[in-house]
């Protein structure tokens, strides 16, 4: 009688062992520090990833930098990367989010280690920081150039500027485009400043009829409360076409980055995500939308 | 790492001595104007009419008071704003910025160089020259200014290779001076060495004549005092 | 015979700031006459000089030259110092000019005299001051009596009516003394009026036709030479003289 009694509850304890197995989920990666599991919001299941950032709060790894993510007078965090990052993990019910000031050189190693959860500053999507182990999100926006001129000017396309003056900051990215631009008969005259604020003042001032830059160099200018009064060359294409920017994240949270991507692209479709872009006083040209911004991260 | 000397020195060569035209070019101008005024200046500092003498006092402490470096940017970034304010519109050139930049704040220190060195004439030359019956003006012109003039040679001299060498605070208003170019080729070529071990020996070629020139024409000068 | 007067002095004073130079001096100076004024230093001799030829502005007082107050204000001073003109103590030659462009220069530009004729004067002027060889030669190269006798020359060469000297071999080597007072004596021989500020109490005792000893901003006593020198009345004149000419007699 105490045999078969024994080999009952045996039974039942390891038919409800593999039941209970059988319905939780493929475990999430060694990384994960979330307690629990499946512990499930009302909109349906989410990664354990997911689940433990709700729980213990996400870090951004960053490098204070103007317009991406840095501190104003108050000392708040603010920033177009920012408000982005904060959108959306408040939409993921993460809502306990800090920032982490870490040198741009040093940020990847932060995220393998863990210290932080993702990486922010325009880091260009390339494939090899995914060899160093970084998944990216979906293409957050565009980093490439863009036109200033006076609000006042009479210039409305890029033939215009064939008799004009452009300034340009030495040694940047935008200085050899303005060089071909030079010698290609593009624009008249080109004039040497050795900082970004300059070539805007000459503009301003007059000095210079326009200036060529990187659009995130260009945006603290154009506030409304700037008193530059400078606008963008709406109609100028810009000539750096592969510069495409996202949020780095550890290669063991796909699930994770896809969560954020959801919503990253929810906010591209209704316009919050332009609204951000607006709210900083971006060049229009930085929008990258769904179709083209999916981040095809390296086979894991 | 792998120094070119070598290849530096063909790229970056000609555009340097391209530059150094524009160099020569701001200080002879700048010169002779800081000369002109700085003259203009002690003059007037010295005369007897005191509303003239404190305005320009003012003047000359507010210009060396003020780094030079600051009244060109306000020269070639404020003023034309300024002027737009008032409903005019003005355009000042990077290098004509530099000139009158240059021009003026050389003036004021040669102006206390001048002015010193008129006071520092014998008064006694003064009153023979009155006593013959010579306007004062008359032997200002005659008796005091030459001498005063040939003994600020010296001094204006080191002015000069000053300026030749303070030309390249211009880079920051853009004017096409050697330190510009030398910063472009080196943020494309990343050559940093080279680049400015290259505009270095530059100045060093042009200031290191001139200082001998300065110095025989100071032996030449004491030799006719004795 | 009475001379024409040339100064009439009346009532003089001269501050420099709160210290009184010359206190009330009155004075007559005629045409050819040789007036030396002697006196302790300190007493005024070189202000009241230079207030001659307006070098000092009176304070208060007149100075009128054959009539005309040239202490009146807006007077035109550098006309007039073209007729009375001035010697130094410490020559002031014009350094960077040479000894004939000192001499020419005055009466080129301000007479208009021609070049050729004011060398010319030059070289004449020179010669009388025994200099004739040195028209070429620059200040700097010359000795002391050297330097003033040109400067003798460049004053006579604008054809002055008066010749004021301040202390004129005060700054000499004493064996350098005696030809540029030589040069002194041919000048006053000529009837040139001639006003000299000096120690040299054996020169004023032989050459001048008048003394005037000054003393404390006033004039103390004048007189003739003998009558100073010999037969001094004023207690201050006879103690100034005792320690003067004990000094000249070592």
């Amino acid at each position: 009688m105490k045999k078969k009694f024994l080999g009952m509850m045996l039974t039942a304890v390891m038919t409800v062992t593999l039941c209970a197995c059988g319905s939780s989920e493929p475990a999430a990666d060694s990384t994960d520090t979330g307690s629990g599991d499946a512990a499930s919001v009302s909109d349906g299941t989410v990664s354990e990833t997911l689940a433990g950032y709700r729980e213990n709060g996400f870090v951004i790894g960053a490098d204070l930098f103007a317009p991406y993510i840095y501190e104003d007078e108050a000392g708040e965090m603010i920033g177009v990367d920012y408000d982005i990052l904060v959108a959306v993990l408040n939409e993921l019910g993460i809502e306990n989010i800090e920032v982490k000031p870490t040198a741009y050189e040093s940020v990847i190693l932060e995220l393998n280690n863990g210290n932080v959860d993702c990486t922010c500053d325009g880091m260009y999507i390339t494939e090899e920081r995914m060899n160093q182990g970084v998944y990216f999100s979906d293409v957050c926006y565009y980093e490439n150039d863009c036109i200033l001129i006076r609000a006042d000017s009479d210039i409305t396309s890029e033939d215009d500027l064939r008799d004009k003056k452009m300034a340009v900051c030495t040694g940047s990215v935008a200085a050899d485009l303005a060089d071909a631009m030079l010698a290609d008969g593009k624009i008249a005259a080109l004039d040497y400043y050795t900082s970004n604020d300059l070539t805007f003042q000459a503009v301003s001032t007059g000095q210079a009829d326009c200036v060529l830059c990187d659009c995130f160099a260009a945006a603290p200018a154009m506030g409304e409360d700037s008193n530059l009064n400078l606008k963008y060359l709406d109609s100028y294409t810009p000539q750096l076409e592969d510069a495409v920017a996202g949020f780095g994240f550890r290669a063991s949270e796909k699930e994770f980055v896809a969560e954020f991507n959801a919503v990253l692209n929810e906010m591209k479709e209704d316009g919050r995500l332009q609204a951000i872009f607006d709210k900083w006083n971006m060049s229009s040209t930085v929008f990258c939308g769904v179709e083209e911004g999916h981040t095809k991260n390296l086979a894991q | 790492m792998a120094l070119n000397f070598g290849d530096a020195f063909v790229n970056l060569m000609p555009k340097l001595m391209s530059s150094l035209l524009v160099v020569l070019q701001i200080t002879a101008l700048a010169f002779i104007l800081a000369f002109v005024l700085g003259f203009l200046i002690a003059l007037g500092r010295l005369s007897s009419k005191k509303a003239l003498n404190a305005i320009l006092l003012v003047i000359v402490e507010f210009i060396r008071g003020t780094p030079l470096l600051v009244q060109c940017f306000y020269i070639y970034f404020v003023f034309p704003a300024l002027f737009k304010l008032m409903g005019m519109s003005i355009s000042i050139s990077a290098v004509t910025a530099g000139i009158l930049g240059f021009g003026l704040n050389y003036a004021c220190y040669m102006s206390e160089v001048i002015r010193s060195a008129i006071l520092a004439v014998d008064h006694g030359q003064v009153e023979a020259g009155l006593a013959l019956g010579f306007k004062k003006s008359h032997v200002m012109l005659r008796f005091v200014i030459p001498p005063a003039v040939r003994n600020s040679i010296p001094v204006f001299g080191n002015y000069l290779i000053t300026m030749i060498k303070d030309t390249s605070i211009l880079a920051s208003i853009s004017v096409a001076e050697m330190l510009l170019v030398t910063k472009n080729y080196a943020a494309k070529t990343f050559q940093t060495i080279e680049a400015y071990t290259l505009l270095a020996l530059l100045y060093l070629i042009i200031s290191l004549p001139l200082s001998q020139v300065v110095r025989i024409l100071e032996k030449k000068l004491n030799h006719a005092k004795r | 015979m009475e001379e024409q007067v040339v100064f009439e002095i009346k009532n003089l004073k001269k501050n420099f700031g709160e210290l009184q130079v010359l206190r009330d001096i009155n004075m007559e100076i005629r045409k050819g006459e040789v007036v030396c004024i002697i006196g302790p230093s300190g007493s005024g001799k070189s202000t009241f000089l230079r207030c001659l030829n307006l070098l000092e502005t009176a304070t208060d007082g007149q100075i009128l030259y054959e009539g005309a107050d040239i202490t009146a204000p807006k007077f035109a001073a550098h006309e007039y110092r073209r007729k009375v003109g001035m010697v130094f103590q410490r020559f002031n030659l014009f350094l960077n000019k040479s000894v004939m462009k000192n001499i020419t220069v005055a009466p080129m530009a301000l007479n208009k005299v021609e070049k050729e004729a004011a060398e010319e004067e030059a070289l004449e002027l020179l010669s009388k001051v025994g200099l004739k060889s040195f028209a070429g030669a620059y200040p700097e190269t010359l000795s002391g009596g050297q330097q003033q006798r040109v400067a003798i020359a460049r004053a006579l060469a604008m054809h002055p009516d008066v010749l004021l000297f301040d202390e004129p071999t005060s700054a000499l080597d004493p064996e350098l003394v005696g030809d540029v007072l030589e040069v002194m004596r041919n000048i006053a021989a000529s009837g040139m009026t001639m006003i000299v500020v000096t120690h040299e109490m054996q020169f004023a005792r032989e050459v001048s036709d008048r003394v005037i000893f000054m003393a404390d901003g006033y004039v103390a006593e004048e007189g003739t030479p003998d009558g100073i020198f010999t037969r001094p009345k004023n207690p201050r004149t006879k103690e100034f003289l005792a320690r003067v000419l004990k000094e000249e007699e070592e």
